[in-house]
């Protein structure tokens, strides 16, 4: 099983030209929703802040990201052994002196 | 760390139970079930319960997690003695660079005999009475068992995600708690 990194981005993002809207100065540390019939349209926000919100959604990413687990052959060869029974002492003489 | 937890000790540790399985049977030769299916058409016909006879190893063993809860019961890893490994395994280990088996250091673990290292893949869940909590063999120090359950969460892939989240979450409302301006 893989995980989905996708669902946990909290943000894909777009681009779009200065020219095309019209939007108040950004301020650092304040986001400004843009709101139309009571309804957030967008939030606007400081470069500085969004970059900022942007790192920690590219952390969270990782955090969740399991590294890659490769086992050594000395590691596959001790599982294999830790998991492969022996030879189980059965005979009764030989119990009785053990547990005696 | 409170005991047994970070604790190497012996233990009574079992191999899991692999067809054919050797099912008990009062006064007579155990009978022999060649795969889980037939396990299942026995507890089918109305009964789901029988002794498998499946071999124990008394062996050195390192306890990962706390007691859980009522049931007395822990997660522990099975160890590799070092005289198993070529020097080249054995040296890679030494340096941390195999994920695979956890170095413990000889210094903390001065009930084992020979050098050892934890199967972090090997693990074994345990009622503490499997334990011989009468003698630790040694122990391994918080951030040793810090990287021993990184290694075990990775290793299984293990999906932390979620607590990590909520917990990212928790601590950005205990932080707005105290400052509400922020």
């Amino acid at each position: 099983m893989s995980y989905d990194t996708a669902k946990i981005r909290i943000m894909e993002i777009e681009t779009a030209g200065s020219d095309s809207v019209r939007i108040p100065t950004p301020r650092e540390g304040v986001a400004t929703h843009v709101r139309r019939y009571s309804e957030d349209r967008a939030v606007i926000v400081h470069p500085a802040d969004f970059a900022r919100l942007e790192m920690l959604d590219n952390l969270l990413t990782e955090l969740a990201t399991p590294a890659p687990f490769v086992l050594s052959e000395a590691a596959e060869a001790a599982h294999l052994d830790s998991v492969t029974p022996g030879e189980p002492v059965t005979d009764p003489d030989e119990l009785r002196r053990l547990f005696a | 760390m409170n005991p047994p937890l970070g604790r190497c000790y012996w233990a009574v540790a079992p191999f899991s139970p692999e067809p054919p399985f050797r099912v008990y049977a009062e006064g007579a030769q155990p009978i022999a079930v060649d795969s889980a299916h037939a396990m299942q058409v026995a507890a089918a016909r109305g009964g789901s319960e029988f002794t498998v006879l499946t071999p124990v190893k008394v062996r050195p063993v390192l306890v990962v997690s706390d007691e859980l809860g009522p049931y007395g019961e822990v997660l522990a890893l099975r160890l590799r003695r070092f005289d198993k490994l070529t020097v080249e395994q054995a040296s890679k280990v030494r340096e941390h660079s195999d994920n695979g088996l956890f170095y413990l250091e000889p210094d903390s673990m001065p009930g084992l005999e020979a050098e050892n290292s934890a199967i972090i893949t090997s693990l074994l869940k345990l009622p503490v009475g499997a334990l011989d909590t009468t003698a630790e063999l040694g122990q391994v120090n918080e951030n040793e068992l810090r990287v021993i359950h990184e290694r075990i969460a990775d290793a299984h892939k293990l999906r932390l995600d979620l607590p990590i989240l909520e917990r990212a979450q928790a601590l950005m409302a205990q932080i707005a708690a105290r400052d509400p301006d922020s």
